[in-house]
């Protein structure tokens, strides 16, 4: 047993008997040579650049950077890309006004810039986005944040979109980040979580320094705002109820990653929020929609110190494979990122130092985190998209870089994790990454990472190892439930191995991910069983499915494969 | 002008330094009480203490310019630069002194060779590098061996490098050395929490909490042992006690932010040492009215507010020299003469109680709470006409001082008993 494993009772110790022979039969060879990630964003053809507004004055708003994600918008069974950018906020004397893009997965490894044709080129300035089928009619819509009003755009169906943000009533006039769909009362229809920041316009900018050098100031330099909360009506619009889903005592605070998350498994989808310096959000959600802000009492709110961390990006995810969701959150360099283990569906332990990640996160600025399972082993590892948020901190501290490194941890499926980022290729960028996406844009059984960076290029990393191992991938679609299946729960069996996925429109930090549920189960050659607790209740089970295939499940309708 | 994004992470936590500046003031103490040490030396320590931190560089600098191998100067410029956060140049800084220790023409105390890789150890954890602060941590043991700080230093890196055999093992020899090392039982406690064993984490807390009770972690960790062992009410009741102890940390963060921008402003260490009395950590609000008495030797706000706290204290002893001090800088300060009184009067000092109050009198003869304190030394020592007649004059002056009758009906009715028992 290894002296930094921690669990010393009996069970464990049968438990990490098991787990070690298991991980042994599963483990893809990687060798220090082999690239893992191929960085392939130039002959995918992502000819997109980021702008933050490049005003030189370091406005406050520019560092937090803009997301993007991963969503098949056409419906024809690839990921197509998303891409969210900021704004010019002074007079730079350029005419080209920069936008978002969407690029359409040309099934070919490729894409085409089809945001013209789509009519969702916002040239607002941008930060965050999710995509939900808010209205149920089979495509999948568009929600994005930005410093300015937030705008939802409505898939038409045919390969465009419409901007029905007044329409709806979404056009939350807050500096939105980090946003999520997902049917907090289990009726059907998906509500949307919109983590707001501060409040700020640059005309009131404020200079900050530190040690006489003009820095980005902090985020306590400006008041923070409540988050946004929208509740689905069911007829095309939401109501804003923010302030009747949280406690009246509630104090607002810098939001900036959002997650939705079955955490006590009681079927009503929970939330969790990273805050800014501030302490973060645990919502348990009571079952009717509304609210108990329960952080602090769960052990989810503050540091092992008892201090409030940078919070930046966050994700729900079963790294330990027992049935509960644990959590995971970005933090600022010399602080750690944070991973939690659910405990009892009721309490998290800070597990940060146990499982590794501790030593080597302290170095780095963390923003995109997300729960995935690269190397198909059958259990979640992380990765974290990092880069400093002041351009000149080299000034400040000579051994810290603005552009960084971004890290993969390897879940070694006995609590820890390891660090294998050096010997990876495509991971060994450094930029000034900031939103991380997870999606199988190629089809090809295993997940890959879009990556945004600040003024640059994004990084779109195929995977080149993950399908040695053996897949399935589960498209969920609600009947009664919402039509996305956000928030169903997934468990697949492999022998005596199980799984749980829940499917999140969310999570990471300004970004948004495959729907599609990815499965890794090593070398095992049939999913025993597969079942799926939708957010109705209802619950579709499968048995004997063969592995390396990708299902359909309608709600009601049992699993069928797809192809 | 604001702060930036990074001036609030500084604090957000300090994970890697708890001990960054107390090791550095237990250098500090031994330095200025060496007998080598030069005026502008410690000069150079004060502005250390007292935070200006501009001018303790400029005068260990100057003294760096006539003597470029002084490796207590050097120590102490480092310190200052790791105190900045300038921690690049603390590092350059501290390898000049390990440079010259390793010259052979160079004799350097031992003491201050362990203590710079114990300071390097601490910068190289701040800098995310743990294995460059193990290396320097254990040179710092090898050196220091009886130091309880080098070990703990060991502990720390371990605990973070999840080698919690060999924290453990640190942190045993931490306690060998320095049993009070509140810290310590911190870390234990977390180990333990890691390791899933909360019953042990909670007596780690528990001890930690008693050694030193104003450090909200410990609180808060100490919640998490109990909730992890299902003991909801205990959990909550520690969650309460350390909302408190946060706040408390958040409003002398709040002040301390202020003052490392302004070190010389006296309301602000006012306000400091205020909430650090509400919060009854009586140490912290004595150590800060310290620090404005060194800053401001000649201003009689700090031998005032000392001596005051000391009296509620109820030690007269202490607070006697801080309102001798007040009067000394400003000798028409009645109030002084008046607290003097009282405090002579308790320690039966009568005849000099009697003179501060009277000089009071005469300062302010309209002045009734010197008369009730003059009164006092009166009856104390048994002499209840004169008593009386001070207690009568308080009535003409204050016809209304409820106190003052009381205090003259009680004493006329036992000067009758006495009469009548003779």
């Amino acid at each position: 047993m290894p002296k930094n494993a921690r669990n010393h009772n009996f069970h464990h110790i049968f438990g990490f008997a098991f787990i070690a022979t298991f991980i042994g039969l599963l483990c893809p060879t990687v060798a220090s040579t082999e690239q893992i990630f191929i960085d392939v964003t130039e002959s995918a053809g992502l000819t997109f650049e980021h702008t933050d507004g490049r005003s030189g004055l370091r406005l406050f708003n520019e560092f937090l950077g803009s997301g993007g994600g991963f969503f098949d918008y056409d419906g024809d069974g690839d990921l197509d890309i998303y891409l969210v950018n900021g704004a010019i906020q002074t007079d730079n004397g350029e005419d080209k006004k920069p936008h978002n893009v969407l690029y359409q997965n040309n099934g070919n490894n490729t894409f085409t810039d089809v945001t013209e044709a789509a009519g969702i080129g916002s040239t607002s300035y941008g930060t965050g986005a999710t995509v939900g089928d808010y209205d149920n009619d089979g495509d999948l819509d568009l929600y994005l944040t930005n410093f300015g009003t937030d705008e939802l755009y409505q898939n038409n169906g045919d390969g465009t979109f419409t901007d029905v943000t007044d329409r709806a009533k979404v056009g939350n006039p807050n500096w939105g980040t980090s946003c999520a769909f997902a049917d907090v009362n289990n009726d059907g229809h998906l509500d949307l979580y919109v983590a707001n920041y501060a409040e700020y316009t640059p005309e009131n900018d404020k200079r900050c320094e530190e040690r006489g050098v003009h820095v980005y100031c902090g985020p306590h330099a400006y008041p923070a705002v409540h988050d946004t909360f929208y509740k689905n009506n069911g007829d095309g619009t939401f109501t804003d109820a923010s302030t009747l889903y949280r406690p009246t005592d509630l104090i607002p605070q810098h939001g900036l990653g959002v997650t939705f998350g079955d955490y006590d498994t009681d079927g009503n989808i929970d939330l969790y929020v990273a805050n800014d310096q501030d302490p973060n959000f645990l919502f348990q959600n009571n079952g009717d929609g509304n609210f108990l802000e329960v952080a602090l009492i769960s052990g989810v709110c503050y540091n092992d110190m008892g201090k409030a961390e940078a919070g930046m990006g966050t994700d729900f995810g079963d790294y330990d494979n027992d049935g509960r969701l644990d959590l995971t959150v970005s933090n600022y360099q010399t602080e750690t990122n944070t991973v939690y283990r659910n405990h009892d569906n009721a309490f998290f332990t800070d597990n940060t130092i146990t499982t590794g990640i501790a030593e080597v996160t302290h170095g780095y600025l963390g923003w995109g985190i997300r729960f995935f399972d690269y190397d198909n082993d059958g259990y979640q590892d992380i990765f974290v998209a990092n880069g400093h948020l002041m351009d000149n901190i080299n000034v400040l501290e000579k051994h810290v870089t603005y552009p960084q490194k971004n890290l993969l941890f390897r879940n070694l499926g006995d609590g820890t994790f390891a660090n294998i980022t050096s010997e990876t290729d495509g991971l060994s960028l450094k930029k000034v990454s900031r939103g991380a996406a997870i999606g199988d844009y190629d089809n090809d059984g295993d997940l890959d990472i879009l990556v945004t960076n600040c003024n640059q290029r994004p990084d779109l990393l195929q995977n080149a190892v993950g399908n040695q191992n053996n897949w399935i991938q589960i498209q969920v679609v609600g009947q009664k439930s919402n039509r996305s299946g956000i928030g169903a729960r997934i468990k697949v069996v492999t022998g005596t191995h199980v799984q749980y996925r829940e499917v999140h429109s969310g999570g990471s930090y300004l970004s948004f991910h495959d729907l599609r549920a990815h499965f890794g189960v090593g070398k095992a050659e049939q999913i025993e069983r597969l079942e799926i607790r939708w957010t109705s209740g209802h619950i579709d089970q499968g048995t004997h499915l063969p592995v390396n295939r990708r299902f359909i499940a309608v709600e009601g309708e049992g699993i069928v494969p797809i192809d | 002008m604001a702060a930036g994004y990074k001036h609030h992470r500084m604090y957000a936590k300090p994970a890697c330094g708890i001990l960054l500046v107390l090791t550095t003031l237990l250098w500090l103490a031994s330095a200025v009480s060496r007998t080598e040490t030069t005026s502008p030396f410690q000069e150079g320590v004060e502005y250390v203490k007292l935070r200006l931190y501009s001018q303790a560089v400029a005068t260990f600098k100057s003294i760096l310019s006539q003597h470029p191998t002084n490796v207590d100067a050097l120590f102490q410029l480092a310190n200052v630069y790791k105190l900045q956060d300038e921690l690049e140049l603390a590092i350059e800084t501290f390898n000049q002194i390990l440079i010259i220790a390793d010259s052979k023409n160079a004799e350097i105390p031992e003491r201050l060779y362990g203590l710079t890789h114990l300071a390097l150890s601490e910068i190289y954890c701040k800098q995310s590098k743990l294995d460059t602060a193990e290396q320097h941590a254990k040179a710092a043991v090898q050196n220091r061996p009886s130091d309880a700080d080098t070990h703990y230093r060991l502990g720390y890196i371990y605990t973070h490098q999840a080698k919690f055999d060999e924290a453990l093992a640190a942190f045993k020899r931490t306690l060998a050395r320095n049993p009070d090392f509140s810290e310590v039982y911190e870390w234990l406690g977390l180990i333990a929490l890691m390791q899933n064993q909360p019953q042990q984490a909670i007596t780690h807390y528990q001890t930690a909490i008693k050694k030193k009770p104003y450090v909200q972690s410990a609180y808060y960790n100490l919640a998490k042992a109990y909730r992890l062992l299902g003991d909801m009410p205990a959990a909550t009741e520690q969650l309460k006690r350390f909302h408190q102890m946060k706040a408390y940390y958040d409003r002398t963060y709040a002040v301390e932010s202020a003052l490392a921008e302004a070190p010389m402003n006296t309301t602000l260490r006012l306000k400091l040492a205020e909430i650090h009395l509400e919060h009854k950590h009586i140490s912290a609000a004595v150590a800060t009215y310290q620090g404005l008495i060194r800053l401001h030797p000649n201003l009689t706000v700090g031998y005032d507010k000392l001596g005051r706290l000391y009296m509620n204290l109820n030690m007269p002893q202490h607070a006697i020299p801080f309102f001798q001090k007040v009067l000394e800088l400003n000798p028409d300060t009645v109030e002084a003469h008046v607290r003097l009184g009282w405090l002579y009067t308790q320690s039966k000092t009568f005849d000099k109680a009697e003179s501060h109050l009277q000089a009071a009198i005469e300062k302010m003869p309209q002045l009734s709470l010197a008369y009730h304190g003059l009164a006092e030394v009166y009856t104390q020592q048994g002499q209840l006409q004169k008593a009386i007649e001070v207690y009568q004059h308080i009535t003409k002056i204050e016809p209304n001082d409820d106190d003052a009758w009381k205090a003259l009906h009680n004493l006329e009715r036992l000067k009758k008993e006495s009469r009548t028992t003779r």
